[in-house]
């Protein structure tokens, strides 16, 4: 887990100091979801289920 | 599971055996680069001194950044014991109460505005630090699942008997993410660094949904890029994808009677799962081979001489590709309503989980490869290479050998080239990093 959050800081140092690093996941992102929308299945108007853990 | 789009996911070690979810996202480096880093610039002569100013500049944050290692290595004890509550706690999707409060109250106390109850979820949060752009997000996990209850030993011993446990090493998620956040935000502040710093807490990432509530409620609306990682058997980060999901509870709703002295008088839901469960594995030979499609009963009633009036059936269904699901899906539906039809009992569905296959991204996978590196990998005690060895031991496949966790997984190029990507692979994410219209 250690190495996990020391991975996570040096990652968010060069995101915060180097704008073209935003840039770049940002064009990655966009080349590989190009053509695809996101759209969620569960209906708008229903809440989360957060009673999925417990069966009736 | 889940994962994150625009977002890494730095995989590291789990010193505990790990149950990992096929959604769960592993990444591996393409070779490709971002077109603006491939172009060549020119430099006027008189760059020369902003050149070695840059140099100047690169050498502060390489001082930054073991800065940072060493104060991290100080610090991790606390998170340890953080991890430690957590992995106690083992509270199942969105009854995370315990595990938010502590994390919260961390972030909290580290200067960090909170907001609960994102997407009027109890247990779901967002603790922001700073203004401005870009905005950078944290994910933690934090839910355990049920039944796998554990002591700290290297044989099953479960703490409580059938009770919640973390297999998954949510723990160790939720901790280390707090862990980078407060780190990051603590330079931020001592350097004067610009921009917004945000940990997402999010709940019930074991089949529950939670992201994908939050980014309904637009938790995720103005987030420029959001990292994630998940414990696992080996440190990398790579380009894999993973399977989309849909999940539902499936629940009939028939007419109780006495088994045997009035039968006639009855209509079982039991029944009607039974024949719907038996209709998708009829089903199963008809989908792609790359289908899954696992469940359980929830409910099957409650005593043999009573006809159930209620049974419940808990459904996942997952395919490389969102687009072939949703076909599939819907003759999951039809076999649900054969049962129905079948019994003569009422049908309710309720989707519960709805996640595509995660979307790689290039850019940012070789970022936290470049940083891993740095890092390094982890260096076992005597003690704890023989608590893993006890554990290998336990593993299907025993004569496996073990792996080091010392070594940072060389990752190779994408299995798939950009242009040879099914359709299934561009397709979308699970969670934005710049949502697109439809979820604004």
């Amino acid at each position: 887990m250690v190495v996990a959050a020391k991975t996570l800081v040096l990652t968010g140092v060069d995101l915060f100091t180097d704008p073209k690093q935003v840039e770049a996941a940002k064009a990655s992102f966009q080349i590989r979801r190009e053509g695809h929308e996101y759209r969620s299945r569960v209906p708008a108007d229903q809440p989360p289920p957060l009673d999925y853990r417990n069966s009736k | 599971m889940y994962s994150v789009l625009g977002g890494p996911q730095a995989r590291a070690l789990q010193p505990t055996f790990t149950v990992r979810e096929q959604t769960d996202a592993s990444w591996s480096v393409s070779g490709r680069r971002p077109q603006q880093q491939a172009r060549g610039v020119r430099y006027p002569l008189d760059m020369r001194t902003l050149g070695l100013f840059l140099v100047s500049a690169a050498f502060l944050c390489a001082d930054d950044k073991s800065a940072l290692l060493q104060k991290m290595d100080s610090q991790s004890a606390h998170y340890g014991d953080l991890s430690r509550k957590i992995w106690e706690f083992a509270e199942v999707g969105y009854q995370e109460n315990r595990s938010a409060d502590l994390l919260k109250s961390e972030l909290r106390s580290a200067g960090f505005t909170v907001a609960d109850r994102v997407a009027a979820i109890p247990t779901a949060f967002t603790a922001t630090w700073g203004s401005g752009r870009p905005v950078i997000g944290i994910m933690g996990e934090y839910d355990a699942l049920p039944g796998l209850s554990q002591e700290d030993v290297p044989e099953r011993k479960p703490r409580v008997e059938g009770g919640p446990g973390h297999g998954c090493g949510h723990n160790l998620l939720g901790a280390a993410s707090a862990f980078a956040a407060v780190t990051l935000k603590q330079w931020m502040q001592e350097k004067k660094i610009a921009g917004t710093l945000r940990f997402y807490g999010t709940p019930a990432e074991e089949g529950g949904g939670g992201k994908l509530y939050m980014i309904r409620a637009g938790a995720f609306k103005d987030v420029d890029t959001v990292l994630s990682w998940h414990p696992s058997d080996s440190n990398g980060a790579d380009l894999k994808s993973s399977l989309a999901i849909l999940s539902a509870k499936f629940r009939f709703y028939g007419k109780p009677a006495h088994a045997a002295m009035a039968p006639d008088a009855g209509r079982s839901a039991l029944d009607g799962l039974m024949i719907m469960a038996n209709s998708v594995e009829f089903l199963r030979e008809h989908v792609p081979d790359s289908t899954r499609i696992h469940y359980v009963v929830t409910n099957g009633g409650s005593a043999p001489n009573i006809v159930p009036d209620y049974s419940e059936l808990f459904l996942y269904a997952r395919h490389t590709s969102m687009q072939v699901l949703d076909g599939i899906w819907e003759r999951i539906l039809k076999c649900a309503q054969a049962g129905a039809l079948a019994s003569d009992t009422r049908l309710e569905t309720k989707l519960i989980d709805s996640a595509y296959n995660t979307l790689p991204n290039d850019a940012l996978s070789a970022l936290v490869d470049k940083n891993l590196h740095i890092v390094g990998g982890v260096t076992y005690t005597a003690e704890e290479q023989a608590f893993a060895d006890k554990l290998r031991k336990t593993l299907p496949d025993a004569t496996r050998p073990m792996g080091s966790q010392e070594k940072i997984q060389s990752v190779g190029p994408c299995p798939w080239p950009l242009s040879a990507l099914p359709p299934s692979y561009r397709e979308s994410q699970r969670t934005p990093g710049n949502p697109p219209p439809a979820l604004a």
